[in-house]
């Protein structure tokens, strides 16, 4: 007999842990603000260095998830209340209203195409719109429709329509044609009780905000992505099917420059390194020499950290095989050529030792990660950087300074994939002792106090 | 085999002790370089004599000139990930190859003492001027300000001038060692003719890309005014030799007073803000720390504030007053053109010039414009 | 085969993977008129929940009983694939896989040639499909004993998690004590070495009875299949026991001395020693490879406790899973290179941390080479990233942390020190930033290179010349000390535990985990499990965390008692069998043996240890022998069909 976990957040990590603790046994509830699972990962088209399609990964262990009746999820919900100490937990799961009944809704896709409303796709980056009932994207686990209640015309009516109206409800456009008759206005928010033995956090990251660097001219300049949106543009299952095009004149970019460390390894924004940006930027870098054969490809870095398996090969691949330049040189700003809409970037080039200015067609900015924000309602501590400080990195490496909340991921501190798969896998194994009820005597060693130290 | 370059641990100690505390959070990533509005019309960087200093390569960091092009904007101290303030290690490299230039051994001295102690000398030395002038000054008219007849200007020449002179091999001398240090051994690039037009077009190129940022234009305006009022010195001074009458020309006497108030607002802001905080230039408090700095303003700033009020106290006709002024003023004289010219901050002057020269026809400077 | 075959024939897009060369909607196309097939479609991502759906759907609909899946390898979703046909209700080996994508989109150019070659793939699926039979997967109840190989921190990490659990864990190592390398080294964090993280981690490992510690052990084979191995580990004799007090008599006495490897190098220990102050179990130890059965230690000891006739043992184990945690070999510089060897001053990066340590060979005194240093260069990258012919080709992801942790402590206590660090890159990734930025706080100076740096020694002194590629200028360091900061390769006997396991290697030499990105734990063999530096180089937090990852999945694997096989096994047609046994002595595994059935003599296949190899089946000369799920006739058909034939 054990109690359930609590895993908040759906990504890789949350996803891992939840099938680890399903084939230990335990039953497991699953919690993401979003209405599907999936996180990041889902958004990238390849991974380095092995240069495997994320998709194609993912979305097993996604539908694995599905298959096990021990893991309930809980999507569109946030955790609102955490109380309670290690085998006994009290949460507070505010679940928001999807005004779709899901246990009809098939997933069919219907009402997305006929809503007349457009709204900026979250999921693409804003690269493109979805409408305001949508299904999260195609690869969705659970592949069911929500409704942006901010943006719908029947739920929030704009005031003048609404006076238009004269009381009367607006549009419902979906709630017609839905073959399933699953659309359900009369939704409203519920707070669900859950008493869990032991909770993981796999809460994942958000992008550092690059307006907060104005000398990239992010937000202002049409032709300077973020990584992330570079890897949406990349997909094939993204705004722009795969092709990679400038949103200012939608040609193909003949030049593409990667900044590295934008907003990390910086006093001024993050101290902290976001660890996997060296080798995304390698990535895309050979992908856009994949799409696009004659492009010229400039990474400008201060480290290549190549640190992992398989990096250092990937990066001399990128190299030797795929003719991608890596220039030693933090690019300190970029200007744009108001006819062309192309990018002037000036930097040091370290290994000349002098002030050069390069025009690309189109820049991609490795902006730092920030971890997603969890306390409060979570009880925990936050190391300087803003995550989630771990009690005894190396006598309890996933345990957060509360007995019975672990962490996993990049909640805890940027790290790629496989870490966090890794620790996933660890966080599950500590929760379900807990969750079993087993007692696991406590681990200490203190300072080292023998001789001179 | 290529010669190597030896690295000397002493280098790093003095320079770190110069003010360069920022100098090993530096990770060379050249975004200062890439910031620097002056750096950008360079084939080189000063970035690498921050890694020179770094790893202590003594005759690399004493040979460069590139410290001394920078115009003190302070791009580099918003631009650094490491917040190494890059402008002050400069700066502490300057303090370190003035100290290098200067064979007499006063500028060590000079850098590495404390305020009070340069303070103390100075206003020993104004003591020593004031008391040498009281005991033997000409006789005193009350009638009129008669300053040539308080101190005959032939005294003036004669004592000024050997004060001068020694002060200008003093100058000249270290300023040789300067250029022989930072020539280098290759044969110029640029000819002579075509550098000084480099320069002029490189300085107002800058000089103006500059104007257009406010927190820069007022410190190009302060140090325009000082430029103003010593050239209009010049120029009064020109005149009175030749013209001795025109004293009380009206021209004569807008002409003065504009030059009082130039230097005074060149030289008497700066320290104000200081004094009071109160800028509105964030990296103004980053820089400027150094003891030299303080002496470089307050030094200067006695001097005009005395002529200024010298001359006020001349036209208003009171001579008693006026005397004393005088005395005051020489006596702040003398410390500033026998310490402070030589051996402080105010070399930047002659060691800027020599190093602008250099690096154009050693065709550091870019012709065009980096595209 | 009774009912007549419906099959729905399934075409991956796998986003632009497939698509981008192969015309998907023609093969569709073609396969619809394919004689059987009952419905053909296509989808971006099969695998994805739903392509799956689309499947599920079709089998209730269309009432399929043959599912062709043309996508991706076998290898990466034939799991996948056939839980969609169990979920339906149909036997999940009623499912052939047709590789469009390794086998045809991702070696062809050419979009026509690919297109016609993903039709004969999917002709090709489709005839065996037809052919397809269900197959029962046998069940097994699997040993609740797991058996962990590597008593350093991932091994005993797991072995604590996994006692926890409630399984009986061997924790099997090949030296004379638990702890591994962390135990030596000098200092993980300002205030604790890598000893007291260990001795925590033994001591709760001596408190759990489930946990049988075997060291001075290996080993020796491995046999049977996932949830029931049998393990076979030599125990090595110690030839000291538990009356030992550790007074150390003995070593006074022994006669022999070799290189201590427990202090990398610097030093040497006797034959009869212990390894280092924390060592578990807490006795004495001869190695036996060094000792001369002189008898002069038993002359000295006084408690009886050494014997000189302890014999090797042998035992035999049952175990569910096998955890691999035999940690690394730091990198060990050649003599010459860097001057390593030729000066006493220059030493690597595990040596340091054993002289830091308070309980190393100089009580933790910087004394490097008989003296304490004023000036230490550190250079980096010594035997990774390619920098030198012989260097391995992968960054050893430790050294840079460890080298600037070190060079701080350094700074901490001889502050006058002058350091430089010669680097390529600064590998300090994540929150180790930190420790970057602290360096430069220290006063700790870097220098960069692209070509490696070399090392003079003369009587003038050791000098490091190196070319810096921000100054572009050859330097030449004049320094005491320095220290090769040398990273991890696979241990010296990977190639052993490789042919016992089973297990493979990548190209770097490490073992290879079943999946890099999201199966770093796993091997590929079903029931073998990867945690710490055995398969690359990580520090001592990442590879405790994979020794709870590992364990982690041993649980998910063994929690519910019993598993099930892929019945892919062979078996023999007792009525074609002429009892040659040709077979018996073809097979690797030992799974094939003769029996009587109907007074004759036949051979029979034990399921249990069978692993599907077909080396019997191209043996059997008569063709009774047969591979479930790639019969004969199977294979015949498929053949015709890549001839052109249906």
């Amino acid at each position: 007999m054990s109690k359930p976990v609590l895993v908040i957040g759906g990504g890789i990590a949350g996803i891992q842990a939840a099938l680890d603790l399903a084939e230990q046994g335990v039953e497991v509830y699953l919690v993401d603000k979003n209405p599907s699972i999936g996180g990041r990962m889902a958004q990238l088209d390849k991974t380095f260095p092995t240069l495997d399609c994320a998709s194609c990964i993912l979305t097993p262990k996604m539908a694995s998830v599905l298959r096990y009746k021990n893991i309930k999820l809980l999507m569109c919900s946030e955790v609102q209340e955490v109380k309670g100490s290690a085998g006994n937990f009290t949460c507070k799961i505010l679940k928001n209203p999807t005004y779709v009944d899901w246990d009809k809704c098939t997933g069919c896709g219907t009402c997305s195409d006929k809503c007349p409303q457009k709204v900026p796709d979250e999921f693409n980056l804003n690269l493109t719109t979805r409408k305001a009932i949508y299904i999260m994207f195609p690869q969705a686990v659970p592949r069911k429709a929500v409704i942006d209640a901010m943006h719908c015309l029947r739920l929030n009516p704009p005031p003048d329509l609404k006076e238009k109206a004269k009381g009367r409800p607006l549009c419902g456009v979906c709630e017609r044609i839905c073959p399933a008759k699953a659309i359900d206005f009369t939704q409203i928010p519920k707070v669900i009780e859950l008493n869990v033995a032991a909770i993981i956090v796999t809460t994942g990251i958000e992008l550092y905000d690059p307006r907060k660097i104005p000398e990239y001219g992010y937000g202002k300049f049409q032709n300077v992505y973020t990584q992330l949106e570079f890897e949406r543009l990349v997909s094939a299952t993204g705004p722009t099917n795969g092709h990679i095009i400038r949103r200012s004149d939608n040609k193909t970019p003949k030049k593409i420059a990667w900044i590295q460390c934008v907003g990390s390894r910086d006093v001024r924004f993050n101290h902290y390194c976001s660890t996997f940006c060296c080798m995304a930027a390698t990535k895309q870098a050979i992908l856009a020499k994949e799409h696009i054969p004659d492009v010229e490809t400039t990474i400008f870095y201060m480290d290549i950290r190549a640190f992992g398996k398989g990096f250092h090969e990937f990066y001399k691949r990128a190299m030797d095989e795929f003719g991608v330049k890596y220039v030693r040189g933090k690019v300190v700003k970029i200007n744009e050529d108001p006819k062309t809409k192309n990018l002037i970037l000036t930097y040091e080039d370290t290994s000349v030792s002098y002030v050069k200015k390069d025009v690309f067609d189109m820049v991609v900015l490795s902006v730092a990660i920030r971890p997603n924000r969890v306390v409060p309602p979570l009880p925990l501590e936050l190391d300087d950087d803003g995550f989630i400080k771990l009690k005894d990195p190396f006598l309890d490496p996933v345990s957060t300074t509360v007995d019975g909340i672990f962490v996993a991921g990049v909640a805890a501190g940027a790290k790629d994939i496989p870490d966090s798969v890794s620790e996933a896998s660890a966080a599950a194994m500590r929760a379900a002792l807990i969750a079993k009820g087993i007692e696991v005597p406590l681990m200490t060693a203190t300072s080292f106090r023998g001789g001179k130290p | 085999m290529k010669p190597a370059t030896v690295i000397k641990r002493e280098t790093v100690d003095e320079i770190v002790k110069l003010g360069g505390a920022g100098l090993f959070k530096c990770y060379q990533c050249g975004s200062c370089t890439a910031t620097c509005a002056v750096a950008e019309g360079l084939f080189t960087s000063f970035r690498r004599v921050i890694k020179y200093a770094q790893l202590g390569i003594k005759d690399k960091v004493m040979s460069d000139l590139v410290p001394w092009l920078c115009n003190v904007h302070g791009d580099c101290i918003k631009a650094c990930p490491r917040d190494a303030n890059p402008c002050e290690i400069l700066a502490a490299l300057r303090r370190y190859q003035s100290i290098n230039y200067d064979w007499t051994g006063i500028s060590a001295w000079w850098n590495y003492s404390s305020l009070k102690a340069k303070l103390v000398l100075s206003f020993t030395l104004s003591l020593i001027t004031m008391l040498i002038i009281s005991l033997f000054h000409g006789p005193i008219i009350t009638e009129y300000v008669a300053l040539d007849t308080f101190i005959p200007w032939q005294s003036l020449i004669l004592f000024g001038g050997s004060i001068i002179s020694v002060i200008a091999i003093l100058l000249l001398s270290n300023a040789y060692r300067m250029y022989k240090l930072v020539r280098g051994n290759e044969k110029y690039k640029v000819g002579f003719l075509t550098s000084i037009i480099l320069i002029l077009r490189f300085w107002i190129k800058t000089e103006i890309e500059a104007l257009k940022i406010p927190d820069k234009r007022v410190r190009i305006l302060e140090h325009l005014s000082i430029l103003i009022g010593l050239g209009l010195f010049i120029l009064l001074t020109v005149i009175a030799i030749l013209y001795p009458h025109a004293y009380n020309n009206l021209t004569i006497w807008i002409i003065r007073y504009i030059a009082v108030g130039a230097l005074l607002y060149g030289v008497g802001a700066p320290l104000i803000k200081r004094l009071k905080r109160s800028s509105n230039v964030h990296w103004y408090y980053r820089l400027f720390r150094h003891s030299t700095d303080w002496t470089a303003l307050i030094l200067v700033f006695l001097v005009a504030l005395s002529g200024g009020l010298l001359i006020i106290f001349k036209d208003l006709g009171m001579p008693i007053i006026a005397y004393a002024v005088y005395t005051v003023h020489l006596g702040f004289v003398v410390p500033f053109l026998t310490l402070e010219i030589p051996f402080g901050k105010h070399t930047h002057w002659l060691y800027k010039l020599i190093a602008n020269y250099v690096a154009t026809r050693r065709g550091l400077v870019r012709g065009e414009e980096l595209e | 085969m009774s009912e007549k075959p419906r099959i729905g024939v399934y075409i991956c897009h796998c986003g632009l993977n497939i698509a981008s060369t192969v015309n998907v909607k023609e093969v569709v196309e073609y396969a619809k008129n394919l004689p059987d097939v009952i419905v053909s479609r296509d989808y971006v991502f099969m695998c994805s929940t739903p392509g799956q759906d689309l499947i599920k759907e079709d089998i209730e609909k269309y009432n399929l009983n043959r599912i062709v899946v043309a996508a991706c390898s076998p290898s990466m979703h034939e799991p996948t694939f056939r839980a969609v046909l169990e979920n339906a209700g149909l036997n999940k080996y009623l499912l052939e896989m047709a590789n469009i994508r390794e086998h045809c989109s991702w070696v062809h150019e050419d979009k026509t040639i690919a297109t016609e070659k993903a039709k004969d793939l999917v002709r090709m699926a489709v005839a065996k499909a037809r052919l397809l039979e269900p197959l029962k997967e046998p069940e097994f109840e699997v040993q609740p004993n797991v058996l962990v190989l590597g008593g350093g921190v991932a091994g005993m990490r797991a072995a604590l998690e996994l006692a926890h659990w409630g399984f009986n864990v061997y924790l099997v190592e090949k030296s004379p004590t638990l702890g591994g390398r962390a135990a030596l080294i000098g200092w993980i964090e300002s205030k604790r070495r890598g000893s007291d993280i260990v001795n925590a981690m033994i001591k709760g490992i001596a408190q759990n009875p489930r946990i049988h510690v075997f060291t001075n052990s290996e080993l020796v084979n491995l046999s049977g299949f996932v949830g029931n191995f049998t393990a076979r580990i030599n125990v090595n004799p110690r030839y000291v026991n538990e009356k030992c007090t550790l007074c150390g008599e003995c070593s006074l006495e022994c006669p022999i001395d070799v290189v201590n490897e427990y202090e990398f190098g610097l030093g040497r220990r006797k034959a009869i020693f212990i390894p280092f102050k924390g060592a578990y179990p807490q006795t004495y130890v001869i190695d036996y490879r060094v000792c001369v059965k002189c008898g002069e230690c038993l002359k000295a000891c006084r408690y009886d406790a050494i014997d000189l006739n302890d014999k090797p043992k042998t035992l035999d184990v049952k175990v569910g899973a096998v955890v691999i945690a035999t940690g690394y070999d730091p990198y060990r510089p050649f003599m010459g290179e860097y001057g390593y060897g030729l000066h006493e001053g220059i030493i690597t990066l595990f040596q340091l941390e054993r002289i830091l340590d308070p309980e190393g060979p100089t009580h933790g005194e910087l004394i490097i080479g008989g003296k304490v240093p004023k000036s230490i260069a550190f250079i980096m990258c010594v035997g990774s990233r390619n920098t030198t012919p012989n260097a391995k080709n992968y960054c050893s992801r430790m050294c840079c942390t460890s080298t600037i942790m070190n060079a701080i402590r350094i700074k901490e206590k001889y502050p006058d020190t002058d350091i430089f660090i010669i680097y390529k890159d600064i590998m300090t990734y994540s929150s180790d930033e930190r420790l970057y930025e602290e360096a430069g706080k220290r006063l700790i100076k870097f220098i960069k290179f692209e070509e490696p740096p070399t090392v003079s020694v003369g009587p003038e002194g050791l000098f490091v010349n190196v070319y810096e590629i921000t100054l572009q200028e050859e330097i030449r360091i004049p320094v005491d000390a320095i220290v090769l900061s040398v990273g991890m390769v696979p241990r010296r006997d990977l190639p052993d535990l490789i042919t016992v396991t089973r297990v493979g290697c990548g190209t770097d030499g490490f073992i290879r985990e079943a999946h890099l990105k999201l199966r770093p734990v796993e091997a590929p063999a079903s029931g073998i499990f990867l945690a710490g530096a055995v398969t690359g180089p990580k520090n001592i937090i990442e590879s405790i965390k994979m020794g709870s990852a590992a364990a982690a999945r041993v649980t998910a694997l063994l929690s519910k008692g019993r598993i099930t096989v892929e019945p892919l096994t062979a078996t023999s047609d007792k009525d074609i069998c002429s009892g040659c046994e040709v077979c018996v002595g073809v097979c690797p595994y030992g799974a094939i043996s003769m029996t009587e059935m109907d007074g004759k003599r036949i051979a029979r296949v034990e399921e249990t240890l069978c692993m599907g190899c077909g080396a019997c089946v191209a043996a059997c000369p008569s063709g009774a022998m047969q591979q479930k799920g790639f019969k004969d006739s199977q294979i015949m058909a498929q053949v015709v069909a890549s001839l052109g034939g249906v």
